[in-house]
């Protein structure tokens, strides 16, 4: 190996990536051209690096992604110039303050999550996202910090038991359908024991049931229209319903779970809304 | 709270309603504005995201994350500098903030550059031996090979990591990728070289194992 080629070598990498100078450009061509060894060489890195960038770049963003960036991005210019940059999620327009919805949502690892009221939750990427989407729809509808708790039980009973118990709802979870893991948030604002219960899940793609109680600037487009005992439950991926419930009213409700069954999902939601309907006060 | 369960009572609500879910032209013109600029730049942002992080659900959040920053801080963009580069720089802090508090101080050379770096012994070794090549080029066009390159850049230390992504995935000039990550342009190179040579040490004992053969005596013609 020449000094030439000992030159060249340590030029490749920058060579290949157009990062030589114009007068080190022509030196290092010159050199792959009348060295066979040295060519070799740029040639492996080449076909190396033409196969990273084609595994890489095979990758795209999901597209549900950038449709909640672009309903974020509206949502926050609709706010005004905004300061804060802590939050978790998108921001939110303010909610009048008469607007205190309840919310509930029964939970599992990979979730089942039913809103009611004037915010929307949606599995998001781990408890800890979940439990801050909770904290704020709390605070946005009863002006309140809320208290979080955490229950987490890898027995469904035992979340049913809870449920019932706090929130004065019975609904069964199909404990087949659901992984190991289950878990809920459950917020309190001090002598009101219930103020949401949010699910936790550690994946983003759910089937989702969503099941509209009332709701008001909700659009249902690309959602799956399911009647089922005289009701009208809209079915789509956890994506499209929860780019969709951005935009959602103060009122609605849904459910959102992994389920092996889609009937398991749908009766779940009819339950619920049985469930709901009878809440004393509503 | 009045609830009445089954929208079918009123069948027209719901057309409507998609009418109203759009947000208003006006409104939106500064939000388009910034979309228009920064949205080309998603796929590239979620791609470095998801191998920085390692995980899509945390990609997607650290892309939004970004996002909503730079949405906020547009106003402080200076239009002469790069903005992919700026919004590298954003998701490489979030990213930061995220997941490793201290970071690994990329800013303690403040001399180097290309020329430096070029001359240095590490330059030299960072390249392929000729005798190596001719696998690399084989084992490089069969589709067996993608899912060890996945692995192999995920296995790469988070440093190394990003600046090959950054580069060799996204393209992204060695300037750029030292404005994304604040460091010197001679720190963007030693990580890249550094990179490049676990990544093509960890394929190449792949593609011999796969049986493509090292042709020393072709290569040391």
């Amino acid at each position: 190996m020449t000094a030439d080629c000992r030159w060249t070598r340590a030029r490749i990498i920058a060579g290949l990536d157009g990062e030589l100078a114009v007068a080190d450009r022509e030196a290092f061509e010159a050199h792959l051209a009348s060295c066979p060894a040295c060519r070799a060489a740029a040639d492996g890195e080449k076909a190396l690096a033409a196969r990273v960038r084609a595994v890489g770049r095979a990758v795209r963003a999901p597209q549900a992604l950038a449709d909640r960036i672009r309903l974020t991005l509206a949502e926050a210019q609709a706010d005004g110039p905004a300061t804060e940059a802590s939050r978790p999620g998108p921001r939110r327009r303010a909610l009048p303050r008469r607007a205190l919805g309840w919310t509930l949502a029964l939970a599992s690892a990979a979730a089942v999550l039913l809103v009611v009221g004037s915010g929307v939750f949606w599995p998001g990427s781990g408890r800890g996202l979940v439990a801050a989407m909770a904290a704020e729809h709390y605070e946005h509808s009863s002006g309140r910090a809320p208290q979080l708790l955490d229950i987490t039980s890898a027995d469904s009973a035992a979340i049913e038991g809870y449920l019932s118990k706090e929130l004065g709802i019975s609904v069964k979870l199909p404990s087949s359908a659901f992984p190991a893991r289950r878990g809920a948030t459950c917020c309190r604002d001090g002598k009101q024991s219930m103020g949401l219960v949010a699910c936790f899940c550690q994946r983003r793609s759910h089937a989702v049931t969503l099941f509209i109680v009332r709701s008001e600037g909700l659009s249902l487009r690309g959602l799956e229209m399911v009647q089922r005992d005289g009701r009208e439950f809209w079915r789509g991926s956890a994506e499209e319903c929860r780019a969709l419930l951005w935009k959602s009213g103060p009122v609605c409700y849904a459910v959102v779970g992994e389920f092996k069954d889609p009937a398991d999902h749908l009766d779940l939601a009819v339950r619920t809304a049985v469930a709901l309907e009878a809440r004393p006060g509503q | 709270m009045v609830v009445v369960i089954s929208s079918h009572k009123d069948p027209r609500r719901a057309g409507r309603q998609s009418d109203e879910a759009v947000p208003a032209p006006g409104k939106a013109a500064a939000s388009s504005e910034f979309e228009a600029l920064a949205l080309p730049h998603l796929d590239s942002l979620y791609r470095t995201a998801l191998r920085m992080a390692r995980n899509p659900d945390e990609a997607e959040d650290l892309v939004q994350e970004t996002f909503m920053k730079a949405f906020r801080s547009f106003a402080t963009f200076e239009p002469e500098t790069n903005f992919r580069a700026w919004l590298f720089k954003i998701l490489t802090n979030s990213y930061i903030n995220r997941y490793r508090k201290q970071q690994v101080n990329p800013a303690r050379t403040s001399l180097e550059d290309i020329g430096a770096f070029l001359a240095s012994d590490e330059a030299g070794e960072a390249a392929m031996e000729p005798a190596e090549a001719p696998a690399m080029v084989e084992a490089a066009m069969d589709e067996r090979f993608d899912q060890e390159v996945k692995h192999a850049l995920d296995e790469l230390p988070e440093e190394f990591r990003q600046v090959v992504v950054m580069a060799l995935v996204e393209g992204m000039s060695y300037k750029e990728i030292a404005g994304a990550l604040e460091c010197p342009l001679g720190t963007v190179m030693s990580r890249l070289y550094r990179g490049r040579q676990l990544l093509r040490r960890r394929l190449g004992d792949y593609a011999r194992a796969m049986g493509y053969r090292d042709d020393a005596a072709e290569a040391a013609k």
